[in-house]
């Protein structure tokens, strides 16, 4: 099974895709898809019947493995264990050749297709004007042979597809490609639909180049450090630690236990660690879309957010996982210390991104931007997607000025932070309130012990609340929540001194509004064929 | 009625509560009736649970502050089940839509009619008795639940398409 096997289909990889013709996938994917976890199986199976085979075969007792040399060392058998070895050998690499044969993938006039499968035939075709995402993934089996795959996602998380496995090359082009097929057919609908049902022409098809602006690019000693120091880490090298005492003064029961709980912990340490390490943060600008504030006229921020723009992230220690986030998704950020972090300064970055909660692990981790980073990486990240917020508002800023913040007395509702516990809109005028166009961002920080500060721009607001139970009532606070998709990124703040509490759900309903006339204003302009994309 | 107990909820709207719009005169018939009969029938099976206790042994008379509490916590609820219904309503304004809700534990929230993403109208056995309806807005937070339940058929199915046809006008997608 190694690429050199027949490649008439393949002579041309993927350079320049054909439009129309089926692509065979590398002759290795088989093996990579299940091929190997198959082997594995049956080499553990073989391994757990080994004696009883063998005692069967031979008539001895199982186990009787001086006899069962003896019993091969007759030439007949001793063929016969070769032939029937051979033959499995041969009924599996039929069936993976079969699995390769009839899998390929095309790119075709308005759609991408995949097919597969061997009793279950699959074919899966997702059209270009759908497309949201294309990313490129190298699992660490994949890595290996040098080969990636490469993940095409739409809006709704079940209608992408995958096609894999490709050489990284040829992976790396056809991701260019379809990103290429993706922006004309969003585009300019119409004429394509028009054209001839064939293909457009070679040179004709637009091959996005990777316009990745690099933002950051993580070293994993820190992520290492930072995870230890967070609470699970804590808990599971205290675990780790008592067992191993335990071990060393002759408590074998305690220690085992202690060793039992600890290394799940330490596991699940250690997957979060190789999934987010080595993370490589870009920007994909797309320069040809229009920013708002040029056409609507509106003043909105310079931010990510507002444009066509993504956030791709790359990361993983072993295997490679790329997402791409687009910018216009992420609904409210959240930055968050635990108490240990502190001294160090770092922040870990989550995300609300709408339609992220696809049950696909691998990708709902994409809600988590920074796992660990450093007070810069943070706010270059934060400033990149809303711009001026993080500078006028130090995360890490103790006194909190500018922020109208809780009573004292909401201690008895378990706000345990009421100094830190507050609330402002930015950017403001010079009396303190919000500016009337809707370009600002709610922050809302808490927490003493481990400190939180959420970022929500008002141009995603779904709807604001204000609650209040007879207790806060009586205190005269209240809870406000803003609504966001759900998300990691907290969006709500207790405790707030009620009339400035209603006067902040009033003025921000209202940024949020001045924020939608804005970009309704926008979405009438260009007429119908705006509707394609969400 | 005198609902007017300002605008029950925080006050994150300065209006007059004149304009907020409540629920159907039978809607607030029909919950009173129904919290009433439930709590009638709790108290009287924990009245039958104790009476039988205290039948067995005489020690067991203790139980019979359970239903007595029973019966004291549901007619303060019975009694109050009014004034809550009346606490709900709702408020079209310009450029959104507010509900509130809540005599005890209050709550109101604000949609944009920009980021509406359905209207859903509900009508359950009783609901069907009384002639209402519930209605719910959905936007693309989960976190919204903007409902208004006993809602007069006719009013319901007006302001549902009316916000329909508001959200049309103003869609500004997520």
């Amino acid at each position: 099974m190694t690429p050199t096997t027949p490649a008439g289909e393949r002579a041309n990889p993927v350079e320049a895709p054909r439009p129309g013709t089926w692509t065979r996938l590398h002759p290795a994917t088989p093996l990579l898809r299940g091929g190997i976890s198959v082997l594995v199986v049956l080499g553990i199976l073989f391994n757990q019947v080994r004696d009883d085979l063998v005692g069967v075969v031979t008539g001895g007792g199982p186990g009787d493995s001086a006899r069962a040399w003896g019993w091969l060392q007759n030439p007949v058998h001793a063929l016969w264990v070769a032939g029937s070895a051979t033959v499995v050998i041969l009924v599996l690499l039929g069936w993976m050749w079969l699995a390769w044969r009839l899998s390929a993938y095309r790119t075709g006039a308005d759609t991408v297709e995949v097919r597969g499968g061997i009793v279950f035939r699959t074919h899966r075709s997702t059209r270009y004007d759908r497309i949201q995402r294309v990313d490129l993934d190298r699992p660490f089996l994949g890595r290996i042979f040098g080969l990636a795959r490469v993940v095409v996602g739409t809006a709704h998380a079940s209608g992408g597809l995958t096609i894999a496995y490709l050489r990284l090359d040829a992976a790396a082009a056809l991701q260019a490609h379809l990103l290429g097929l993706a922006r004309l057919a969003r585009e300019a609908p119409a004429p394509w639909q028009e054209g001839p049902a064939g293909a457009p022409q070679g040179t004709a098809v637009p091959v996005a180049e990777d316009r990745g602006e690099n933002l950051l690019h993580q070293p994993n000693g820190r992520l290492l450090l930072g995870m230890l120091l967070s609470p699970m880490g804590l808990l599971s090298l205290a675990i780790l630690a008592v067992g191993a005492v335990a071990l060393a003064l002759g408590r074998p029961a305690l220690g085992g236990i202690c060793l039992a709980w600890g290394l799940p912990f330490l596991w699940g340490l250690g997957s979060r660690f190789f999934a987010h390490g080595s993370l490589e943060l870009d920007i994909l600008r797309d320069r040809d879309h229009a920013h708002p504030s040029a056409v609507g006229g509106v003043p909105a921020p310079d931010g990510l957010l507002t444009g066509g723009d993504s956030l791709r992230l790359r990361r993983g220690v072993l295997s490679r996982m790329s997402t791409t986030v687009p910018a216009g998704r992420i609904h409210a950020l959240e930055l968050c210390q635990p108490l240990l972090w502190r001294p160090l300064g770092w922040w870990r970055l989550r995300a609300n991104v709408a339609g992220s909660s696809d049950g696909d692990t691998a990708r709902a981790a994409s809600s988590t931007l920074l796992a660990v980073g450093t007070a810069a990486e943070a706010s270059r990240v934060v400033s990149a997607l809303i711009p001026g917020v993080v500078d006028a508002a130090d995360p890490s800023d103790a006194a909190g000025s500018g922020y109208s913040r809780s009573p004292r007395r909401v201690l008895l509702l378990g706000v345990v932070s009421p100094r830190r516990n507050g609330c402002r809109i930015l950017p403001e005028t010079e009396d303190g309130r919000a500016f009337g166009d809707g370009s600002s961002t709610l922050l809302l920080r808490r927490g003493t012990l481990w400190r939180s500060l959420s970022l929500i721009p008002a141009l995603r607001v779904q709807s604001v609340s204000l609650s209040s139970g007879p207790l806060s009532r009586s205190m005269g606070v209240a809870t406000l929540r803003v609504q966001t998709v759900p998300g990691t990124a907290r969006t709500w703040l207790r405790g707030m001194a009620q009339p400035g509490a209603s006067r902040l759900a009033h003025d921000w309903e209202q940024q949020a509004l001045a924020s939608l006339a804005a970009t309704a204003v926008l979405r009438d302009r260009p007429k119908p064929p705006a509707d394609s994309r969400r | 009625m005198s609902t007017a107990q300002s605008a029950p909820g925080p006050r994150c709207v300065e209006t007059p509560p004149a304009e907020w719009r409540g629920n159907s005169p039978r809607y607030l018939v029909m919950r009173t009736l129904v919290v009433a009969v439930v709590w009638v029938l709790i108290v009287a099976v924990g009245t039958v649970v104790a009476l039988l206790a205290a039948h067995a042994s005489p020690r067991n008379w203790v139980l019979v502050a359970f239903p007595a509490i029973t019966l004291i916590w549901g007619a303060c609820l019975t009694v109050t089940e009014p004034r809550r219904v009346r606490a709900m309503g709702y408020l079209l304004r310009e450029d959104d839509v507010v509900f509130r809700r809540g005599l005890w534990f209050r709550r109101q929230v604000a949609v944009p009619f920009g980021r509406l993403q359905l209207a859903e109208l509900t009508k359950g056995p009783l609901d069907r008795m009384a002639g209402v309806s519930a209605l719910r807005l959905v936007t693309a937070s989960a976190g919204t639940d903007a409902k208004m339940p006993g809602l007069g058929d006719a009013e319901a199915a007006s302001l549902r398409d009316r916000l329909i046809e508001l959200a049309e006008s103003r869609r500004a997608g997520l």
